[in-house]
């Protein structure tokens, strides 16, 4: 088996910490074994954010997807997959979105609801990943075509239409090489996270919450439906009164028992049609 | 069905936004020089501002990709032995053409005074926009060429620089007119003479095209519904009804909205009929550029 072991919290034993933003990290290895950052060997970093270090290859992409910024870089000198690591001294703002999960190319993250971390150490569960426990009992038909067999976190991709890319891939191929010169996006990163971050303070999330579209603000942008990790969104047609007679666009409807109030969706709509909600 | 409450008034993006109006009110006084003289200027404006970290090249499942547009220019311009000073948002703010639109006076206000004084301190005596906005905003609202800068869109910039191109295959492509270029600023033909240039690309003109062009529906962001959608599907209809194979467009937004309509309806596979693609025409010259080696 391939990627991160995903029992690792009852499997593997407790190394050593390592000091991040507000808690220690943990540091988990097979054998209880730990000999340092430049040691070559360095096993499951973080509980809540499991990233297993051994397979890493460093290519940044969980980096890119967290919405909430857990991760930053950090030097391992020596190690044979790469010399560095996306390190999360940010653990404790990890919302739960399975978003570096699902873009990992090696299949190194695994991420633990802290409601979960109890039982996945007492090694209880069998699936110690809620999202997964959860879809494989549901009956609904969208993620049960593709959480059968899969041993992820069950997604199921909708079924997009292809799209003429022709010119779209010459042109990208015109472009490779062209360095785009610096246009201040060191300013625009920092400043566009911090408010990403007070309204993401603002947000309830967690299992106990659920997202919620507002059929009269929703445009039918699909825009969310891309973004949800979890296959949770639905495009529904409600016919409604519309506004015009030419053009009816579908809404959003969130599937409420795959949700998991991550509130990816909620950034993702560009007119704040969805709000979070508790759950009844 | 009665609705009980008012339509939402959400200015899409709302975190873009509010990026823009916390930039505005930020004061930057320290003065800034270039590192050296450039004739030209090149601002980018909201297209790399936007594609940074509002992540609009990751909507859309990649597919408008705003960097591209910048990228593209740049290297049109260098291939025209234009040498363009980069006008980026470490100096410079969001030209403020939506706010303005919008009727948030007070942050345009600020964004116009800050930008004003960089264009001086810039020293550069054209500005080149690919923004069909932000060369209205610049040209008319700003009146740069009253402050002695002229400023250009890039189209009119290339048009009689000896650029050579030639299609890889043979293709039927169209021009849509951007409200702000076309209706408002009565450039039409900039556009056109450079698609001439093109080898073995064949234009044809949409139903609605010059000063009756449509437009792709969302001016300034102010809002996105089904009404302007409406627009927007004609539009596409349109460029079926022609039988092109790309759509070109002269304005970011424009690109942008089409894209959007265009991935929405993938969601639907066999309720639609655009089967061509949406491009910038700085995107479509780049991946036509004949590039000649010295």
């Amino acid at each position: 088996m391939t990627g991160i072991d995903r029992q690792f919290l009852s499997v593997w034993k407790k190394a050593a910490t390592h000091d991040g933003d507000s808690e220690a990290v943990q540091i988990w290895t097979q054998d209880g074994s730990y000999n340092g950052i430049d040691s070559g060997k360095l096993g499951i970093w973080g509980t809540v954010v499991g990233v297993d270090f051994d397979l890493c290859i460093a290519d940044g992409a969980c980096i890119e997807a967290c919405p909430v910024d857990v991760y930053e870089w950090i030097d391992t000198p020596g190690h044979s997959a790469s010399e560095k690591k996306p390190f999360m001294p940010r653990e404790p703002d990890c919302i739960v979105c399975h978003a570096c999960e699902e873009v990992c190319p090696v299949d190194a993250v695994l991420i633990t609801a802290p409601d979960d971390i109890e039982a996945a150490m007492a090694g209880g569960k069998a699936e110690p990943t809620t999202v997964e426990g959860e879809v494989a009992t549901k009956e609904y038909e969208t993620p049960a075509e593709a959480s059968t067999e899969s041993p992820e976190p069950a997604v199921a991709v909708p079924a997009w239409e292809p799209k003429p890319d022709t010119w779209h891939k010459r042109m990208k191929e015109s472009l490779e090489g062209v360095e785009l010169p610096d246009t201040g996006m060191a300013k625009a990163k920092p400043l566009f996270k911090e408010i990403r971050k007070q309204t993401l303070d603002s947000l309830s999330r967690g299992k106990e919450f659920i997202a919620l579209v507002h059929n009269d603000k929703c445009i039918g942008c699909t825009q969310c439906v891309y973004f949800c990790n979890f296959a949770s969104i639905d495009m529904i047609e409600w016919g409604l009164e519309t506004r015009t007679a030419a053009f009816e666009s579908k809404k959003a409807l969130i599937v409420e028992d795959t949700c998991t109030g991550c509130t990816l969706c909620v950034f993702a709509c560009p007119v704040e049609a969805i709000t979070m909600e508790a759950r009844a | 069905m009665t609705r009980t409450e008012p339509y939402a008034r959400t200015i899409p993006h709302p975190l873009f936004e509010r990026m823009i109006i916390n930039d505005a009110n930020t004061p930057a006084e320290e003065p800034w020089e270039p590192e050296r003289q450039h004739e030209y200027g090149y601002f980018p404006g909201c297209v790399d501002f936007m594609d940074v970290e509002v992540k609009f090249s990751h909507l859309n499942k990649g597919d408008a990709d705003h960097a591209s547009i910048a990228a593209a220019a740049i290297k049109l311009m260098n291939a025209a032995d234009i040498d363009p000073l980069i006008l980026d948002m470490n100096s410079f703010k969001c030209c403020g053409h939506d706010q303005l639109w919008q009727g948030q006076l007070e942050v345009f206000d600020e964004l116009k005074a800050h930008n004003l004084r960089r264009m001086k301190e810039s020293g550069i005596g054209t500005l080149v926009v690919t923004c069909a906005e932000g060369y209205r905003t610049f040209a008319v609202d700003y009146d740069l060429p009253g402050h002695g800068i002229k400023v250009e869109h890039i189209t009119q910039t290339l048009r009689d620089r000896g650029l050579k191109f030639k299609s890889p295959e043979p293709v039927r492509v169209t021009f849509h007119d951007p409200c702000r270029l076309g209706r408002m600023m009565g450039e039409y033909d900039a556009p056109r003479d450079l698609i001439q240039l093109v080898e073995g690309a064949e234009m044809v003109e949409l139903a609605n095209s010059r000063e009756k062009a449509l437009c792709c529906g969302v001016s300034s962001m102010m809002y996105c519904n089904d009404a302007t959608k409406a627009v927007r599907k004609k539009r596409l209809d349109q460029g079926t009804d022609a039988e092109v194979q790309i759509m070109l467009g002269g304005c970011p937004k424009c690109y942008m909205h089409m894209q959007c309509m265009l991935n929405e309806e993938r969601m639907d596979p066999g309720e639609h009929n655009h089967s061509f693609e949406m491009l910038d025409l700085m995107q479509f010259l780049s991946a036509c550029l004949i590039e000649e080696t010295a």
